[in-house]
Formats: C-alpha cells, structure tokens, sequence
C-alpha cells in the first residue's frame, strides 16, 4: 500500500526493515561469538550465524518480492524511478571500493611491501639484517614461507576456460538486453538462461580448481601473502558471480511472467549492467594476477 | 612492455565503457539504446582483448607467470 502526497511517494509501514535488522544483528553476534578465543584458530559453533543469515535471505525475498508486486502493480511514479537509479549507483561506488582495496593490497605487496624485504628503495639493512638472501620475485609467500612450499595456478587450463565462459555469458546477457529491447520476448528469456546456466558453469570450475590448489599445489588461504591475495580476490569475485546470477535468475522468472517492457525495465538493466560489471573485474583479475607479473 | 602497455589501455576502454553505460542507464531512464549500446562495445572489445593475449602468447610477445 502507498499514498501520495504533492508528487512525494509515501510509502507504507512496514515490517521488513525491522526484519533485516534482527536477521543482521543475530548474524553478526553469532560469528563474532564463534571467533576463535585461543591462539589455535578453532572456530567455535556457527549455528546461530547461520540463523540470522536465514532470516536475512527471508528478508530479501519478502521484501524485493513486495517490491516486484508494487513496481508490476503500477504504484510507483517517477520518482520512485529516480530512487532505484541512484541506489544502484551507490551500490555500485561500494562494490567498485570494495575491489579496489583487495587490488590495491595486490599491487602494494606485489610493487612495493615485497621489493622492500628484498632490499628495494632505502631498506638495504632491512634485507642484510632481517631476510638475508630473500630475492622477492613474485609469486611469493614472504621471506618466512608462510604456509610452506606452494605451486601455483596456470594461466592456461581452467583459468582461461573461466575466462572464456564468463565472456560469453557476457555476450548472451547482451543478446538478451536486445531481445528485450526489440520486444523479442523468446531471446530475452533464452538469453538469461544461457547467461545462468554459463554462471553456473563458471562457479563449479571455480570451485574445483580450489580443490586442485588445497589438495595438488598446497596453495591455500594461508599461504602466505600470495595465497591470501589469491583466495580474496577470486574467492569474492565467484561469490559476486553467485549473486549476479542469482539476480539473473530473479530476471529470468520475471520475463517469463511477462514482465518488462522495451521502455520500462531498470531491473532487469540493472542486473544486467552488475553482470558485465563482475565479467570487467575477472578479466582484470585474469590479466594482473595471471599475465601481467 | 610495450604490449602490456596495449593490454591495459584496451582494459581501460572496457572500463571506461563499462561505466558509460552506467551514466546513461541512470540518464536515459531505459528510454534509448545507449546503455546496451555501449555494454555490446564492452563485451565486443573485451573479447578482442583475450584474442589480443592469446595471439601474443603464441607469438611470445607475453608470458604468464614466469614459474
């Protein structure tokens, strides 16, 4: 339900944002309560971090679902348009800092942080006192070999079969914003499907090359600063594509209940725009961490 | 470096067109084609990137990760 009032959309009470607050406040207290207490690292029960990530998902649902309604229903004026427009550009401006802090904690260790154990700059005695002999060629997992000996991944095999599909779940996303445009409903909805299943495809991959590194190359979280830069940035790049595809999944059963027009469909645009997003940040994460050393 | 150099300009045009079809998402309100118009550029040129690298893997131009 909505009311307006001299062209300011009023939207009604409701129960979900007191929802989303519980589900956060409960998710937050239980991992901080599972933090390990003692040096061993011991993660302790995760349960009730667990439940309050059920409650947030519940929250999500119920309410973009309520949203979804309203939009379809014909409720929301131009305003409420403006509204969706620039919080996506504040989601966005958070995403784009977000991977600009784990890309710039890539390219600080590798330009500047390593060289420096190595001698590099003004730290000579840094390198004959402390790491002596310490060469700090990149890949590396520091002059202690935090984690111990690691092999790492080749740019050819999975990494650019990964490259490969998410480029042309790229191209068929973009064949589905033309069908979409065109008024071709079958070529959107055959477009997301192929853009889902190709993300699908994407995180199983994904998935079993971590298996490869942790059992093959003893490549893990922990080795050392190479390892952890690795695993942070590709680790949240795959759950950016879980997310995206998930919101193409939302587009997917959305068009197929008819809804978006060629002229009214930031939703879908939307979805669609993150997704070309998450497919710029695996190129350049494919190029720096894989080619340009 | 000469051709790393060619890789990240190319990798700069794909971001630069990647967020122009954001502005004109936000601008347009869904009525024009430019948004989809410049997200066909993106995928268009960052596909003729990876050629662009696998052409100069196989002509030793670059090397990934030397192991």
């Amino acid at each position: 339900m909505s009311t307006q009032s001299g062209g300011y959309y009023l939207p009604a009470p409701s129960h979900w944002p007191i929802v989303g607050s519980i589900g956060l406040f409960i998710m937050l207290f239980g991992f901080a309560s599972a933090l390990p207490g003692t040096s061993d690292g011991e993660m302790g029960n995760m349960t009730m971090m667990y439940i309050g990530m059920a409650i947030v998902a519940f929250m999500l649902f119920g309410w973009f679902g309520q949203v979804i309604g309203e939009s379809e229903s014909g409720k929301y004026n131009a305003q409420v348009d403006t509204s969706f427009r620039m919080s996506m550009v504040w989601f966005i401006f958070s995403e784009v800092m977000f991977f600009a802090a784990f890309f710039g904690a890539l390219f600080y260790a590798r330009q500047l942080s390593v060289p420096w154990l190595s001698g590099e700059g003004n730290n000579a005695m840094t390198n004959a006192l402390l790491w002596k002999g310490y060469a700090g060629d990149w890949p590396t997992n520091g002059p202690a070999s935090v984690g111990g000996k690691f092999e790492i991944m080749s740019a050819y095999g999975i990494p650019l079969w990964n490259t490969i599909i998410l480029l042309t779940s790229g191209l068929t996303v973009t064949w589905a914003h033309w069908g979409l445009k065109k008024d071709n409903r079958g070529q959107l909805i055959m477009g997301l499907f192929l853009t889902v299943a190709l993300g699908a495809v994407f995180v199983a991959l994904q998935a079993y090359e971590y298996i490869h590194a942790y059992n093959d190359l003893n490549l893990k979280l922990t080795s050392g600063i190479y390892g952890s830069t690795f695993f942070m940035l590709t680790g949240f790049h795959g759950l950016h594509v879980t997310i995206g595809a998930i919101m193409l999944l939302v587009m997917l059963f959305r068009s197929m209940k008819g809804h978006f027009t060629a002229k009214n469909h930031f939703a879908f645009e939307a979805a669609a725009w993150y997704w070309h997003f998450v497919d710029v940040v695996w190129l350049g994460l494919f190029i720096f961490v894989y080619w340009l050393v | 470096m000469l051709f790393k150099t060619i890789v990240i300009f190319i990798l700069f045009l794909v971001v630069s067109s990647l967020f122009t079809a954001l502005y004109s998402m936000i601008k347009d309100k869904g009525q024009s084609n430019r948004t989809v118009k410049m997200l066909t550029m993106r995928i268009g040129m960052s596909i003729g990137l990876l050629i662009l690298l696998l052409i100069g893997y196989q002509l030793g131009w670059i090397n990934p990760h030397p192991v």
